[in-house]
């Protein structure tokens, strides 16, 4: 399997942490909260739209809802390959940095 | 009521383009996102803001899009890149001259945009640079300078809650130290402890806290070698001396050198405390009531600078109950970045003339991209054959614009490899001309790969947009029935943009001419003195008259003469009462008029040395005593009204002088000023300049011969012998840099132009062979041919001056009306000009058509 790369890995858990509420907003603020740093709507739009593309998202159009005057969300959802790939990237996020010191500056003693 | 709703709702425009660059996502629930973030921008920053963050959305959106639009799958991106290929080589000349033409104009454009980049980003090196500023203060116009606390810094950092950190630093004014045998002049700054926190320039060795301490200083490690070689200089003393006065300072530490993008000019850094060992550099900073000293803060996070500068003014002026006291004194906080790029706070010529290289290089990219856009559909006719069987066997019209555009994209990509070289190849010379010492890393460093990646992609699109529209837009079964060949479609439109393409080169060419023949007038103009062949040089009363004597007995000086001040001022500004203010009283009923002139106090060899004409009276003479006697130029003569100026009586400074002589105007400002009113006074002592005239010396041997004169009577005083007209000279480097830079940007957009020229010229000529052959059997001269063929293009070149010529009339009156004497904008500039494009066109045109004009009809007619 192809390895996530961040943007990726992180839009993933961000959908994965929004349950059933995972649409362009929410997950743009998560990512914000995650990561300090808003990103741009388009960025966004395009990362969801290849991640879809490439199965790791399922999307559906929810019922319309009062709150934005009628209209609709898209919301999205992980797949199972989703899921699987951001557990091997955390397998492998662990064993990579294992035997690495807390602080990089100073060298263990 | 109906501006706020226009207000709380997206911008329109913005929306629609949203939408429009996400097919994909159905466009109700696209809006109603991003309508959600709107209304949450715009309930945390105010609706205004929340427009400008969407149409910034709306821009970081499109690099993200534009990556996906030109090839969306990858297998069809390498047969359109195989067809791209095979297209480019059968079309070489094609290739060649789009390649040329844009590698030219990305060069430029990407060269002025890093260097705007690079200039406009000084000093962003700083830790929350961003939260730096200058403290910037004025007293409005007829009030009195009103003293400003010495400390001022420490006091505001308490005071006002928006400040975290303050300090304070003054100029040392190009001090002379001395180590031994080695002297050198420096550029020192007297800095508290203060300028460490606020500023990153990192010690490699010593404290920052020793600028606390009096007599202590820090030398770059540049300045560390010059003086003491390789020993350790920490805990060595200097010998320092500024403005007469001495003092041995104590080396506490050595910081790195600083880099070159900080407005922070420095070889050592003197604690402020010394100040106080040097009463007479205290007392002239006592003089100016704080003003001298510069205050750079660092405002809390959130703190808006306009606030804080306000409280700072009602600090230092608070405002008084009367109503009369008039406008108070006025604070600005200057951001840090921002002061590289206008010194003083105020001037924007150096932002203008930013803007100025950056319109000129957008100019050349487009007239290298109108340039593609002419190739590639006049060569349209060629490529009909293709499209229409490509149509035939099911190729959709989509596919085909992504194709023609992608050939754009990778034509762009290709010119901008090549530019990149040329880029790198210029840029120490482009460094040279505009006296920056940068190197790529410098340049490269403020620009993400990105946004240089999104230019190119886009120029492409820009350039590759029209023709992709106009070749897939053939219909198949009439081009593939020739019905239609001959006269390649839309000449409409390409004629359009070869206008477009020289009236471009005119402008810039017209302007170019100008602003040339603007710098000889600058050259050659005779300022009403002499200035070839003077030495200028410091010299004060302890060494001038001695200097003056010793001078006089070299045979090749031929005259010396002290003066209080320099003969030309580099100052642009009109002339304020710091010069020189005489009261004088024309008609006894009238109160007595005060007059701002520039005062010259000068010794009675003045006049003689600079050769400056007396119209009326006399000049001062050795033997009288002169001491009330003043002459005047003939502006001020005006001004004292008419009859005989000589035997009137004008006030200076508590004195009367009589007048008794008139010298003809002369230029002691640069050309952008009108000669005000000046005079001479005659005085023995409180000399500050020698001016020394040489015969026939070479120039280096003039310098020396001062310098060594200088250093011998007077060693401790710093003296910087340059030639007048080297000075006068350095004055309008800026004018110079931007004449250099439009005539090399006119250049190559006739270049480019010519270009074009050639390249439509080979495919009319192409196109018509048979007709040529077919009017030569018929009887046509080669002359006619010449004639017939060219006399298209002279039409578009007659429509592009007619264009061009007013436009270019335009910028160069406004860039001429900068000086107050300038060259006539005549209209033979113009003329010349045409006749040189003119000359262009016949001549590329003609090459073309004489090639085939020459040939035997029947090789021609024999092709088919």
């Amino acid at each position: 399997m192809k390895i996530l790369s961040r943007i990726e890995e992180f839009v993933l858990i961000a959908v994965w942490r929004l349950k059933d509420n995972a649409y362009v907003v929410t997950i743009g603020e998560e990512l914000k909260a995650m990561t300090g740093t808003a990103w741009a709507v388009g960025a966004l739009f395009v990362t969801l739209d290849r991640m879809i593309r490439k199965g790791y998202l399922d999307t559906w159009i929810s019922a319309s809802t009062a709150s934005r005057g009628g209209r609709a969300k898209r919301l999205y959802r992980l797949t199972p390959r989703a899921k699987e790939a951001l557990s091997e990237v955390r397998r492998l996020q662990a064993s990579v940095w294992k035997d690495l010191p807390e602080n990089l500056g100073k060298e263990p003693a | 009521m109906r501006r706020m709703e226009r207000f709380s709702r997206p911008p329109r425009f913005a929306a629609w383009m949203f939408e429009k660059l996400f097919p994909g996502r159905e466009p109700e629930t696209t809006a109603a996102d991003l309508e959600e973030l709107f209304r949450a921008e715009s309930e945390t920053g105010g609706p205004r803001h929340a427009r400008r963050w969407y149409r910034i959305q709306l821009l970081k959106a499109l690099p993200h899009r534009l990556a996906g639009f030109v090839f969306l799958d990858i297998p069809m991106f390498l047969i359109s890149l195989k067809i791209m290929f095979r297209s480019l080589r059968r079309h070489k000349a094609f290739a060649v001259l789009s390649l040329m033409a844009l590698t030219l104009g990305l060069a430029c454009f990407f060269l002025i945009f890093l260097y705007t980049r690079y200039e406009s980003s000084y000093d962003s090196f700083h830790p929350d640079a961003d939260r730096l500023y200058r403290l910037m203060l004025e007293d409005p116009p007829g009030n009195d300078q009103r003293d400003i606390p010495g400390p001022a810094s420490r006091v505001l950092e308490n005071v006002i809650a928006e400040i975290e950190e303050t300090t304070q630093t003054f100029s040392g004014f190009s001090p002379l130290v001395k180590k031994g045998t080695i002297k050198m002049e420096t550029e020192g700054l007297f800095v508290d402890e203060g300028f460490f926190r606020l500023f990153r320039f990192p010690l490699l060795r010593g404290r920052e806290a020793s600028m606390s301490e009096p007599g202590r200083v820090i030398l770059t490690a540049r300045t560390g070698r010059r003086l003491f070689g390789d020993a350790d200089p920490l805990g060595q003393t200097l010998d320092f001396s500024i403005r007469g006065e001495n003092c041995r300072l104590t080396v506490a530490g050595i910081a790195a050198d600083p880099p070159a993008d900080t407005h922070f000019v420095f070889d050592l850094l003197i604690s402020a405390p010394t100040t106080r060992t040097l009463p007479q550099y205290r007392r002239f900073l006592d003089a100016l009531k704080g003003r001298f000293p510069r205050t750079y803060v660092r405002l809390r996070p959130q703190a808006s600078p306009g606030a804080a500068a306000g409280k700072i003014a009602a600090y230092l002026d608070p405002p008084s109950p009367a109503a009369s006291s008039g406008p108070g004194l006025r604070a600005s906080l200057q951001p840090l970045s921002d002061i590289h790029l206008r010194p003083n706070g105020k001037d924007d010529s150096g932002i203008r003339a930013l803007n100025l290289f950056t319109a000129l290089s957008v100019l050349v990219l487009i007239v290298a991209m109108v340039n593609h856009v002419n190739l590639a559909t006049s060569r349209s006719s060629l490529r009909r054959q293709e499209i229409g069987i490509r149509k035939t066997v099911g190729a959709r019209r989509r596919q085909l614009i992504r194709q023609f555009l992608g050939e754009a994209v990778v034509l762009t990509a290709a010119s901008f490899l090549v530019a990149a070289v040329a880029f790198i190849a210029v840029l120490p010379a482009f460094g040279r001309m505009v006296e920056r010492n940068f190197r790529l890393g410098d340049l490269l460093g403020r620009t993400g790969a990105f946004e240089i990646l999104g230019v190119v992609i886009l120029v492409g699109l820009a350039a590759g947009f029209y023709p992709a529209f106009l070749l897939s837009s053939f219909r198949p079964a009439r081009v593939l029935k020739r019905s239609d060949s001959g006269e390649a479609p839309s000449s409409g439109v390409r004629n359009i943009l070869v206008v477009v393409q020289f009236a471009a080169a005119v402008v810039l060419l017209v302007v170019a001419l100008f602003v040339s023949a603007q710098m000889r007038f600058i050259r050659d103009r005779d300022p009403g003195f002499q200035k070839g062949g003077v030495v200028e040089t410091w010299a004060f009363d302890r060494s001038g008259p001695l200097m003056k004597q010793r001078l006089l007995q070299h045979p090749e000086v031929a005259g010396v003469t002290l003066s209080s001040n320099v003969v030309s001022l580099s100052s642009r500004a009109p002339l304020d009462e710091r010069w020189g203010k005489i009261i004088f009283r024309g008609d006894p009923s009238r109160p007595p008029e005060e007059i701002n002139a520039f005062r010259l106090a000068v010794d009675a060899d003045f006049l003689s040395v600079f050769e400056m004409r007396v119209v009326a009276g006399r000049g001062f003479s050795e033997t009288l005593d002169e001491s009330g006697s003043v002459i005047v130029n003939e502006t001020l003569a005006r001004r004292l009204g008419p009859g005989d100026p000589a035997g009137k009586t004008i006030r200076v400074m508590e004195k009367d002088y009589a007048v008794i002589g008139i010298v003809r105007d002369f230029h002691f400002q640069p050309f952008q000023t009108t000669i005000g009113p000046a005079f001479f006074v005659h005085t023995k002592s409180n000399f500050g300049i020698l001016y020394a005239r040489f015969k026939k010396v070479p120039p280096d041997e003039a310098l020396a011969l001062v310098q060594s004169l200088a250093d011998e009577i007077m060693p401790e005083e710093s003296h910087a012998p340059v030639f007048l007209e080297d000075r006068l000279s350095a004055l309008y480097k800026p004018e110079r840099r931007q004449a250099v830079l439009i005539s090399v940007f006119s250049t190559l957009a006739i270049v480019i132009a010519g270009l074009g020229l050639f390249g439509l010229a080979v495919f009319a000529v192409e196109r018509r062979t048979r007709e040529i052959g077919i009017r030569k059997i018929l009887g046509a001269g080669t002359g006619r041919l010449f004639f017939l063929f060219s006399a298209g293009f002279v039409r578009l070149l007659a429509l592009a001056l007619a264009i061009g010529g007013p436009v270019a009339f335009y910028f160069a009156g406004r860039w001429l009306a900068n000086f107050a004497y300038h060259v006539p904008l005549g209209i033979g500039t113009f003329l010349g000009a045409a006749a040189g494009m003119l000359a262009l066109t016949i001549f590329v045109s003609g090459t073309q058509v004489a090639r085939i004009a020459v040939i035997d009809p029947v090789q021609t007619l024999k092709q088919e």
